[in-house]
């Protein structure tokens, strides 16, 4: 990432938080803090002026100013309001899209500011509108509709959603026949069920929408209207707001986009005839289930708010009840409570392995008491005959007869406590396995956008293409899931743009005139096997070769002896294209070096098959989990390492005799190829002094262009372990990819193959620790300033210009974390801001000044107050300025001149 | 020797188990868990604590003090809170009890590949969770802490969990504001003590948990 993306990232967060703070106390029913706003809008502002957005900053400004002046609730259609929203739409856009988005709204915000933005009277503020509309409503204690009833509003999206995922199928699989009366009859259905659930829970916009909607279906089945791709549009246009409102739980409702999507529907009915003068009202559909219980609200009101009334859950309409009931229920569970069920699960199958060795140990003392009753049967058989031993051989037997109980016992307890090992074995273990099977989803749950995709590309380009799933419940790990769907996306964007041809080139070859790209899922050996096809034009190997030759990627030789596969991998290099143009969907070579990298992210591979003229096809193979890892277990300096199988070639013994040395490096040959044998430990960072054994055991994991043998303690093992994120407070750690906790409990890490490749080439291209660091020297002779600032934009800007100077920066958060910092480390000069959290600027300049008279602190603020200024001095600081100094050179020059004053 | 000055004296941590293993009574009971000494402090710790809850007195540490001795009540030293007691190679600590979330058993430690801090000694297994694991001597700069015996002290600021070796686990005591003492030194770790207190006649150093939590998130890892 650049670093102006960096920036633009950290805007883009900064930015979020702050509009959904000013949000939540403009729009949600909560208490109002002109104070909180206040804030808010600065911090925003000072960032959107740091990155150079003046109208979106002036923008915060005037919201600043307003919430300043204080004063109530804005109601939702006032100007400030309306700046909130805008510049919330701008934080909510993607990050490659920022920018633009703030540059199209500038017009937006600069016409609303006109308006003037300003708060109204305190008396008058009252709840906000959705709630103001119902004051006469039992619950008008500031608490919205919605809140009052979770349980329908949950029915009512839960059903809106699935009608609108099963439109969004139908609309996509009548493209190939409009008249198709069952599935217009299904569209209508589906349209009816909305607009009736939609009428119960009040909300009249989504009634006359759906109608329309319905209308247009009604229409087509009594030929009196033609559907074709464009009405289509119009409709699926409908579904996506729709949609959009179900994500948001319609708490707003955007009335421009509400206005524009009937009016589509109204221009698809009048070419139809009046099918639409019906109102909904009078309209039979849904009559039985919406009687004049439900009050549907004004629909002039400006933006509705969901307001569900108290009915019964029977009145929602039975079609939702059924889908509901029908689908695969699935609850949310935070990923934290998830990881540690999975954490107890698996402590839980480790405990249970202890049983056993309990039933051992009892099995020992048995054997050991059946010895003592052997030896006083052998006493017995001696004193037989002997005379005078009756009364010794009546204890005797006493005491054998006793033992013989005790054994019997003991007996009794093994079978028991062997009996109980197992049931609580198979319990701990069924838990683990159902804790591990609650993160798999079906494949249908990350693929179900695709249909819809495929087919807008499609059109956009002219073509005609079916899209066809096969596959949809095989299981799934949902974190594969979630990595799958920008890897597809792009495989299925290049095969709509230059993997099928246009239906006249395809006509001209005797292909059928619609193209086709399947996704096959299933399972194979442990895997996720995904393969994407399309029976497009292929790729020509030829033109790869070219290509890399051009961008002298290999040479010639080397290309001669390369598979076609190993000529294909050339595709997933980063700027690797084969296309002259680069159009709007592809063709810059940076999406398949996406699809590379998603995979080595999830430990997976894929592999391309391409004829020329008969198609392309990937084929990725992926852990069907990544809960659980096949791992090659192996001790490396007296600490428990895995290696993940799927990575591993080989493992061997190398005997001493069997090693070369080459420049230094030492070499054995396995399978007749080359293997660098690396010491593990060393390639981890450990100092490992050699022990001179007679054979090492050696794991061989290939590389790139080599293979590398790296030496373990002893004998590696195979083992299922369960995978778990590194601690996060760890960040990244070098050569080591996840963790696990072995079947005795001890920790192992998981080692990230590529990463220990790359810490193998360093160990063997230089005899020394492979940790040389190399900034260590420079970092400790640059002078190190601290900066203090509670926005993640400003301090980033700071620590760029300084860096870029030549100094090393340290950043801390707020007061205290400036403090904390000047408490454990000595800095050549302290930047801080002054309106911070926990610790203001002022407080935190006097505690440094009184442990450090002579560091240079300089403070900044976001205005030129001139009392701001005076009190800096007077706490000790010895330069205030204001933050506009980050633009020019004033800041750098005055850091210059406090550090180097030559 | 009575029962008294045993307790006292602490004799499983000095001639029992967790000592020198010299008691003759040993070869007898086999450990200081079976001894009717140690039976004793345990029945007197849980009565003082019973008896400091009913009565709003301060309870008094694990493993007895002089039940003579109880820890003035809070009017008399200010605001109290409750701390735990440990002991790392010759230095006592104290710990705001608001920030310890476990007392385990030392266990073995991974050991961090290419992080050369030695303040980080890993990551542990404590009750199915890997902890990291940090070496407090080292964090202080007062040496290296022993890591295969004694204690594991698993503490938290906010979702953030380290666990640390203590060569003993002193108890819980209370201390009020007036107890504390400010701490004055030259060397390093003066910076992560708070003040110290008195407590049985030992010195208990009370680490500044802010800049402990500090210093191991934003320095260490």
């Amino acid at each position: 990432m650049s670093a102006d993306m960096f920036m633009l990232e950290l805007f883009s967060k900064d930015a979020r938080a702050h509009c959904a703070t000013m949000s939540s106390n403009i729009f949600s029913g909560g208490e109002f803090s002109p104070e909180e706003c206040r804030a808010a809008a600065a911090s925003l502002k000072a960032d959107a002026k740091m990155l150079g957005f003046e109208v979106f900053a002036g923008a915060c400004q005037a919201l600043e100013n307003a919430f300043a002046t204080g004063g109530g609730r804005p109601s939702e259609d006032s100007a400030a309001a309306r700046v909130v929203k805008i510049l919330s739409d701008c934080a909510d856009a993607p990050l490659l899209e920022l920018e633009q988005k703030i540059e199209s709204s500038s017009s937006a915000l600069s016409s609303v500011l006109e308006e003037g933005v300003s708060l109204p009277p305190q008396e008058h503020s009252a709840a906000p509108q959705n709630l103001r509309e119902q004051d006469s409503a039992p619950d008008s204690e500031g608490k919205s509709a919605l809140d009052a009833d979770d349980s329908m509003a949950a029915m009512f999206l839960d059903e809106t959603r699935a009608q609108l995922a099963n439109m969004g199928q139908l609309l996509i699989d009548i493209e190939d026949d409009f008249k198709n009366p069952q599935k217009l009859e299904r569209l209508m259905r589906a349209c009816h069920s909305m607009k009736g659930a939609a009428r119960v829970v009040g909300l009249s916009d989504i009634v006359d929408l759906t109608h329309k909607m319905e209308d247009c279906f009604v229409a087509a089945q009594n030929s009196e209207m033609e559907l074709d791709s464009d009405s289509l549009d119009v409709i699926l246009d409908c579904v996506d707001f729709i949609y959009s409102l179900c994500e948001i739980k319609f708490s707003k409702i955007d009335k421009a986009k509400l206005k524009e999507c009937m009016d589509a529907l109204g221009a698809l009915a009048s070419g139809a005839g009046p099918a639409s003068t019906v109102g909904p009202e009078e309209s039979a559909s849904g009559g039985a289930v919406l009687d004049a219980r439900s009050p549907v609200s004004d629909s002039n009101s400006h933006e509705d708010s969901i307001q569900f009334p108290q009915l019964s859950v029977s009145q929602l309409s039975g079609a939702g009840r059924r889908n509901g009931a029908a689908r695969d229920s699935a609850v949310k569970v935070s990923a934290k409570n998830l990881r540690a069920l999975m954490e107890l699960a698996a402590e839980s199958l480790v405990e249970n392995a202890k049983i056993e060795i309990f039933r051992e140990n009892l099995s020992e003392l048995k054997t050991s008491q059946q010895r003592l009753a052997g030896v006083l049967e052998q006493a017995l058989c001696l004193l037989e005959g002997v005379r005078g031993a009756e009364s010794s051989m009546e204890r005797i037997e006493s005491v054998r007869r006793g033992m013989e109980s005790t054994l019997a016992d003991l007996r009794a307890q093994i079978g028991e406590i062997g009996e109980y090992s197992r049931r609580s074995a198979q319990l701990s273990s069924r838990l683990y396995s159902e804790v591990l099977a609650s993160k798999m989803r079906p494949l249908a749950e990350g693929v179900q956008m695709f249909p819809r995709m495929v087919r807008d590309l499609a059109k956009s380009a002219g073509k005609k293409i079916i899209l066809e799933i096969d596959g949809r419940d095989v299981p799934v790990d949902r974190d594969v899931l979630d990595k799958l769907e920008s890897p597809l996306t792009q495989i299925l964007r290049n095969a709509c743009d230059h993997g099928i041809e246009s239906p006249d080139e395809r006509a001209a070859l005797g292909k059928p005139a619609k193209g086709r790209i399947s996704i096959k899922a299933w399972h194979a050996a442990g895997f996720l096997m995904l393969k994407v096809s399309d029976d497009g034009v292929g790729m020509d190997i030829g033109k790869i070769r070219e290509k890399i030759l051009q961008k002298k990627l290999a040479t010639p030789e080397m290309l001669e002896n390369m598979s076609g596969q190993e000529i294909m991998a050339f595709l997933f290099l980063p700027g690797f294209t084969t296309k002259e143009n680069v159009s709007k969907l592809s063709g810059r070579g940076v999406g398949l070096d996406i699809v590379h990298t998603m995979l080595q992210e999830v430990g997976g591979t894929i592999e391309v098959e391409s004829e020329v003229g008969v198609g392309t096809s990937f084929t990725m193979r992926l852990p069907i989990t990544r809960s659980v890892m096949k791992s090659l277990g192996a001790s490396i300096d007296g600490q428990l390492y895995a290696f993940p199988l799927s990575k591993v070639s080989a493992t061997a013994i190398v005997r001493r005799d069997e090693i070369s040395f080459e420049g230094g490096r030492r070499y054995f040959l396995h399978s007749n190829r080359k293997v660098a044998l690396v010491d593990a430990a060393r390639a981890l960072g450990f100092e490992k002094l050699r022990t001179d054994s007679d054979f090492s055991y050696v794991v061989v994991v290939a590389g790139a262009h080599e293979s590398f043998g790296f030496e373990v303690d002893d004998m590696p093992f195979e083992v299922d372990l369960v995978v778990r994120p590194l601690h996060p407070l760890l960040g990244k750690v070098q050569c080591v990819s996840a963790t696990s906790i072995a079947e005795d409990g001890a920790p192992v890490l998981i080692l990230d193959i590529d990463d220990i490749i790359l810490s193998a080439k360093k160990v063997l291209e230089s005899s020394e620790s492979v940790d040389n660091a190399t900034g260590v020297s420079e970092k400790s002779a640059a002078k190190k300033i601290l900066v203090v600032d509670d926005s993640a934009t400003v301090r980033e800007t700071q620590r760029k210009i300084l860096q870029q100077a030549g100094f090393a920066v340290e950043l801390a958060s707020d007061g205290v974390d400036g403090w904390n910092c000047v408490r454990l480390n000595h800095y050549d000069l302290i930047v801080s801001d002054i309106d911070m959290p926990r610790m203001n600027g002022f407080e935190l300049v006097k505690k440094i000044r009184a442990r450090d008279k002579l560091v240079p602190i300089i403070m900044v603020s976001y205005k030129d107050r001139r009392e701001d200024g005076e009190r800096s001095l007077e706490v000790g600081a010895n330069m205030h300025l204001t933050k506009s100094s980050f633009s020019d050179d004033t800041f750098i020059d005055c850091v210059k001149k406090f550090l180097n004053p030559s | 020797m009575d029962f008294e000055k045993k307790i006292a004296a602490r004799c499983w941590a000095t001639d029992g188990i967790w000592g020198d293993a010299v008691c003759p009574e040993l070869a007898r009971v086999g450990h200081c868990h079976n001894c009717a000494v140690y039976m004793r402090a345990g029945a007197d710790f849980i009565e003082r604590v019973r008896r400091g809850r009913k009565d709003g007195e301060a309870s008094a540490p694990a493993g007895g003090s002089e039940p003579s001795e109880p820890i003035p009540a809070g009017d008399r030293t200010g605001k109290e809170r409750s701390y735990l007691l440990f002991k790392c190679a010759d230095f006592n600590f104290a710990l705001p009890m608001e920030v310890v979330r476990e007392i385990a058993n030392s266990r073995p430690t991974h050991r961090i590949p290419h992080r050369k801090d030695k303040v980080l000694s890993g990551l542990s297994n404590i009750n199915g969770e890997l902890v990291i694991t940090v070496d407090i001597l080292r964090l202080m700069d007062l040496g290296q802490s022993k890591c295969d015996a004694g204690k594991m002290v698993v503490c938290a600021a906010g979702d953030d969990k380290f666990a640390f070796n203590a060569d003993f686990v002193w108890g819980v005591a209370r201390a009020g504001e007036r107890e504390l003492l400010p701490f004055e030194d030259d060397k390093p770790y003066a910076a992560f003590i708070y003040g110290f207190f008195l407590h049985n006649g030992q010195k208990f150093l009370l680490i500044d948990c802010e800049l402990f939590f500090h210093a191991l998130t934003r320095k260490y890892l």
